[in-house]
């Protein structure tokens, strides 16, 4: 069934040219599309130009810059899928007795790059690099659904689901980040259903803790899980083997930020605050860790401290990022690296 | 370091708007090491209190009209002229994308509000979304404020928000007032609502939460007057289809969604799984943590105009109408909690919400870590030096460790220390290598296995979470330089490559501008 894309009707106040935004972007005016991006309101126009267009200007470079064209077109898709996350990403319509799923733009422009790279038989490193871009922007929307398609069995009809991890991986089947961006996807697409039985959540992490380049991130994640359902000697233990695999201060951060709750909710005071400091070791300032030390030093009396805590975690500019704000956006945080990596490539 | 501070505590008289106050527990929380160190005449404690009769109303007060007790014991008051004292004014209001329609209109709100204030007083604002943000820092009203822009995400840190502003803390001759703009629906942060009582339990501040109601549903379910976005997106996917939903002859028709058609704006996904049932009461915790610093939680509907300065120019005017009474604390310990009690002999029917007392910090040090007295060690040196990439200082700390059994003792050491450069992880790394070349140079079997050992610990934990990158091939190929250089011929070649090795890592662990 073709999938059709009802939008939300935005009045197009921004005709613009996709063609003009594409010679931009490949020329390397990167920060004025994604500003022009930025005021878009009818992303409709955006695909739908892009389908017209997209061919004639890719080929319009000859075969010695296709290559290169079609990386920016399909990278120009992503960044107008990202300005538009705000906008719906799906319907769910009921029509006879079938339900079926009508995509919006910002999920189809990235299908729609996902078709473009796909067509080249061998996947070229910068491809992955790609996927793992379109992993930092679906993961920030928070569309898991997107990824690997929906739980609600009632709900979906399987023909319309995207799956888009499924291509990444097909492309790219030794790169452990897809592996474990299916397990946090299978994770919090549950909600609103409670998420204390992601069975298949567990697995999936349980299979990657030992993994040398994501086994960190599948424990820590596999420890706040423990951590949900109130097993906290388990989560504990998994804090600390996470931080015995891996040193990206994300990871780190989170396992001992994680292990101040744990313990916390076992009534170990001291120990948390030790665990709340030894976070902010890792990012100094972070507003989580900051207020849950605050909140126990304030308790135990020592107010001045915890107010100096919470006026420097309050006053610190820019705000750091902060892994518990951004757990449930997961490679979101490689956002800024990866996009440098495909413009590094379309510049060449 | 603790500061003498002058306490000042609110202790109010209801105003009608709110139903229920919650019983206050009568746990104490005390400071664990208390000292009773009593300190200057700043420890005068300031009590504003709002009264009104049993009959709605309340003629003039004196002091004589009050009675106090501080721990059970009876004080001297005096009262105060409220109007002499000046407010700290802490807004707090939502600035997630939830609330596309009236951040527009947040700078109008802010000057608006603003120009309610007295010259003395000073405002800050506070922002809440995924994080918790200074808008406006505190400063006199008079001043032009501009909340500029902000680009909140999909979530509410509603807890720690209101956490933070009740750890402020205020200048000691000042009253302080917390409204929440909020519709308290909190979904990642940090505390939680029994956290937010606690914190308000000891704090100085009065809280007022003004709930505004920011469902985009008109037409919520029977008993529940608002919900969050992700129980609406339940809602409508357990909703049962509906014929008006359709066009002709069945047919999807796009201007009239169905009713199981997800809600139009992206909805995010709440870190934590909310309670079943959102009720009323389920935010019981909420009002008595309000009623404990002399606040009030108003409900939807009580502001049916989510207009933000309307609803401020109400809590103000209560605020403002405070009795302030003052005090020397006699006849009690000064440090640890200090229980409070307000009545009005005379007028024994008055309905009386108040916070219950106030905290003395201890004259004692937090117990933040303080540096021991020991001598600095190798590893000290070494992890000092891995902090600013000092190659030379590294090699230095390094050649402290003068014979093979200091140095296997200062490798076991850093491997037992682990991640010693937690913020900048790479610089741990570099000083891996180094301390496996200084191994691999002793040429001793056992610093050489030594060596290696930590080369494979550490190629499993320097991998950049996106792939090798060039600081990984880099430090690859530092660590091949030193595995395998037979031990015969350590020369200066191998020096000229780990130095010039080094010194590219050195480079790539920068962080990047």
């Amino acid at each position: 069934m073709a999938l059709v894309c009802l939008g939300v009707a935005q009045p197009r106040a921004d005709a613009v040219s996709v063609k003009t935004l594409l010679d931009r972007y490949a020329a390397g005016d990167f920060s004025g599309i994604s500003a022009a991006l930025d005021q878009t309101r009818d992303f409709n126009d955006i695909l739908k130009q892009l389908k017209r267009d997209g061919p004639n200007w890719i080929a319009a470079g000859g075969p010695g810059d296709r290559a290169r064209r079609e990386l920016a077109a399909a990278t120009f898709a992503l960044e107008a899928a990202r300005a538009g996350e705000l906008t719906d990403w799906k319907l769910v319509q009921n029509w006879m007795t079938l339900e079926n799923i009508y995509w919006h733009a910002p999920p189809l422009l990235i299908e729609w790059g996902c078709t473009l790279l796909l067509k080249t038989p061998t996947p070229q490193p910068i491809e992955r690099v790609w996927h793992l871009a379109v992993l930092a922007a679906v993961d920030r929307a928070n569309d898991y659904e997107f990824l690997i398609g929906s739980p609600w069995e009632g709900r979906a009809n399987p023909k319309d689901e995207i799956k888009q991890l499924n291509h990444a991986i097909a492309r790219f089947p030794t790169e452990r980040r897809f592996a474990l961006a299916q397990g946090i996807a299978a994770e919090w697409r549950l909600f609103p259903t409670t998420r204390t039985r992601a069975k298949e959540a567990q697995q999936i992490f349980e299979n990657l803790k030992e993994d040398a380049q994501v086994g960190g991130e599948a424990t820590v994640r596999l420890g706040f899980m423990q951590l949900r359902n109130r097993h906290f000697p388990e989560a504990v233990a998994l804090f600390d083997a996470a931080e015995e695999r891996s040193r990206e201060p994300f990871v780190v951060y989170l396992a001992r930020y994680f292990r101040g709750q744990a313990l916390e909710r076992q009534k170990n005071v001291e120990g948390a605050e030790r665990a709340y400091r030894s976070a902010l070791a890792v990012v100094p300032r972070a507003q989580s860790a900051s207020f849950a030390l605050s909140t126990l030093l304030a308790a135990r009396g020592h107010r001045a401290e915890a107010a100096s805590l919470v006026g420097a975690a309050l006053s610190v500019k820019p705000l750091p990022m902060d892994p518990w704000r951004a757990y449930g956006e997961a490679d979101a945080r490689f956002w800024p690296e990866l996009i440098e990596m495909l413009h590094a490539e379309i510049r060449r | 370091m603790t500061r003498p501070r002058m306490v000042l505590i609110g202790v109010v008289v209801a105003a009608a708007v709110v139903s229920v106050v919650a019983p206050v527990s009568g746990r104490r929380v005390e400071p664990q090491t208390p000292q009773a160190v009593f300190r200057t005449n700043t420890d005068l404690v300031t009590v504003p209190v709002f009264v009104k009769g049993s009959d709605g109303k309340i003629g003039s007060l004196s002091a004589q009209d009050f009675a106090l007790t501080d721990n059970g014991v009876p004080q001297r008051i005096e009262m105060v002229d409220g109007e002499s004292i000046p407010a700290d004014v802490t807004v707090l209001m939502e600035t997630g994308s939830a609330i596309e329609d009236y951040r527009k209109g947040v700078n109008e709100q802010v000057r608006r509000i603003a120009a309610m204030m007295r010259p003395t007083d000073r405002i800050e604002v506070l922002g809440i979304d995924d994080y918790v943000h200074v808008l406006v820092p505190f400063g006199p009203p008079t001043r032009s404020l501009e909340v500029g822009t902000f680009t909140g995400g999909g979530m509410m840190s509603v807890n720690d928000a209101l956490v933070a502003a009740l750890l402020r803390e205020p200048s000691p001759d000042r009253r302080h007032l917390i409204i929440a703009l909020t519709d308290t629906i909190d979904t990642m942060s940090t505390a939680t609502m029994a956290t937010v009582r606690d914190v308000a339990r000891q704090s100085s501040s009065t809280l007022v939460v003004a709930w505004i109601t920011l469902s985009q549903d008109g037409d919520p379910s029977p008993g529940v007057p608002w919900a969050t976005a992700s129980e609406r997106l339940d809602r409508h996917i357990k909703a049962p289809v509906t014929l008006g939903a359709r066009g002709l002859l069945g047919h999807p028709d796009p201007a009239r969604p169905t009713a199981r058609t997800v809600p139009a704006r992206q909805q995010w996904t709440p870190h934590y799984d909310p309670p079943k049932g959102r009720r009323w009461e389920a935010f019981d915790v909420l009002r008595e943590a309000a009623a404990l610093t002399g606040g009030s939680v108003h409900p939807p509907g009580v502001f049916v105009d989510r207009n933000a300065s309307t609803i401020f120019d109400k809590i103000y005017a209560e605020f403002r109408q405070n009795f302030i009474l003052r005090y020397l604390p006699t006849g009690v310990t000064r440090d640890g909690w200090h229980d409070v009690t307000v009545t009005i002999p005379r007028t024994p029917g008055a309905e009386i919400r108040a916070r219950r007392g106030y905290l003395v910090e201890s004259a004692a040090p937090a117990s933040t870590p303080t540096p021991g007295t020991r001598a600095m060690t190798t590893l000290d040196a070494l992890i000092e030096a891995a902090g600013t990439s000092d190659l030379p200082a590294m090699r230095a700390a390094i050649a402290t460790a003068d014979s093979p059994e200091r140095l296997t003792t200062l490798i076991a050491d850093f491997q037992k220390a682990g991640n010693v450069r937690p913020a900048s992880p790479r610089r741990e790394f570099i000083a891996a290598l180094m301390l496996a070349d200084a191994a691999i140079s002793a040429s001793s079997e056992p610093l050489r296995a030594d060596a290696l050992g930590l080369l494979r610990r550490y190629r499993a934990l320097v991998r950049s979470p996106l792939g090798p990158d060039a600081f990984d091939d880099e430090w690859m190929a530092s660590a091949a330089t030193i595995a395998d250089a037979p031990l015969s011929i350590l020369g200066s070649d191998r020096r000229t490559d780990m130095n010039r090795h080094l010194t590219r890592l050195v480079e790539l662990a920068r962080p990047a501008k």
